[in-house]
């Protein structure tokens, strides 16, 4: 390859902060590159990580983002705030299959909204362990779409299940 | 392999252009990039309560206390009548350092410029106070009974900033 060619490959990634990779920061990505590992049955080691990578499959492409996510009772459970306004949500819904990265690992599963508007929420329980550094005695996630004049993020919740095995 | 070249050259050009555009002309952020000098109008006054920003679901703030005016999105409370910052560490800590070097900012709302500064909110009973507020407007998640900090935990950290109005000249 021409020294040219591989300063424009590189210029052009170094300039689109992105990559056809994954996504780097702020910035969305593409689709996530590596073969997925086999599903965990417990995601607790999940908590040694602030932020997680989710690929999602849009209408013609890939589309990658960063993410906050806990786990649970061994279960992995992502959120998105603002989640109507979200791509990476909006494909979710369409089509649930989705690819992890976590470590720099890549896992697939399958994303599954739940509703969460139980009185004291283990998952929300968890998600202020891990990112406040807080133990609530009861902690209850508001679900649905905020009231008017209520100004709360709506936050929806994905719980991730293993992929569906190929028929 | 020429023509792959060019293509791959004009793309990084495009992608430097629109990054170059983000950052010194858009106006203030381009969704989550930050940018540069935020557009509007210098207000007039300032309110003395500020809960109305609280409808909107970020703050767009602008720093200039490096070489280039440097703007972002940022989470944010109105608490008591008062703007404060939410800067998570995970999203970076671009603004943080600019506003430890030089507090004074300027935040734009419904199209009007408010010059302000920003005084680091480290007072255990302040943040205190605004644990439940934010974590039901940023998580919505409600919650009540006591509070402890969870012993060893590498909980990300939140640096909150109050907002007061500039000393009057």
């Amino acid at each position: 390859m021409r020294p040219a060619a591989v300063l424009g490959i590189l210029a052009t990634l170094a300039l689109c902060a992105c990559g056809p990779w994954g996504p780097k920061g702020v910035f969305p990505g593409g689709p996530l590159r590596g073969a997925a590992e086999p599903t965990p049955a417990d995601w607790s080691f999940t908590e040694a990580h602030p932020l997680i990578a989710i690929e999602t499959r849009g209408r013609w492409f890939r589309h990658s983002v960063t993410i906050l996510c806990v786990a649970a009772e061994g279960k992995l459970y992502v959120m998105a705030r603002h989640a109507p306004t979200k791509r990476w949500v909006q494909n979710a819904i369409a089509d649930p299959r989705v690819r992890l990265e976590i470590g720099g690992r890549i896992y697939e599963g399958r994303a599954v909204r739940v509703d969460d508007a139980q009185d004291d929420s283990p998952v929300a329980r968890a998600f202020l362990r891990k990112y406040v550094g807080v133990e609530v005695e009861r902690a209850r996630a508001l679900t649905g779409p905020p009231a008017p004049g209520d100004d709360r993020a709506e936050v929806w919740t994905f719980r991730i299940d293993p992929p569906e095995a190929p028929s | 392999m020429r023509r792959f070249a060019w293509v791959s050259l004009a793309l990084a050009l495009l992608a430097g252009g629109f990054l170059g555009w983000a950052r010194l002309f858009a106006g203030g952020p381009v969704a989550q990039m930050p940018g540069g000098r935020l557009r509007g109008t210098p207000a007039a006054e300032r309110p003395t309560d500020w809960s109305f920003a609280n409808r909107e679901p970020y703050l767009l703030v602008e720093s200039d206390a490096w070489t280039l005016p440097y703007s972002a999105s940022v989470w944010f409370l109105a608490h008591r009548g008062r703007l404060h910052l939410l800067l998570p560490s995970f999203f970076g800590d671009g603004l943080k350092r600019r506003l430890d070097d030089d507090p004074r900012v300027r935040v734009e709302l419904d199209g009007e410029l408010y010059d302000q500064v920003a005084v680091p909110v480290v007072d255990e009973q302040a943040l205190g106070s605004l644990l439940a507020p934010v974590i039901r407007r940023q998580f919505a998640i409600e919650i009540s009974g006591a509070v402890r900090p969870v012993a060893g935990a590498r909980a990300a950290e939140l640096w909150v900033y109050r907002l007061d109005d500039p000393p009057a000249r």
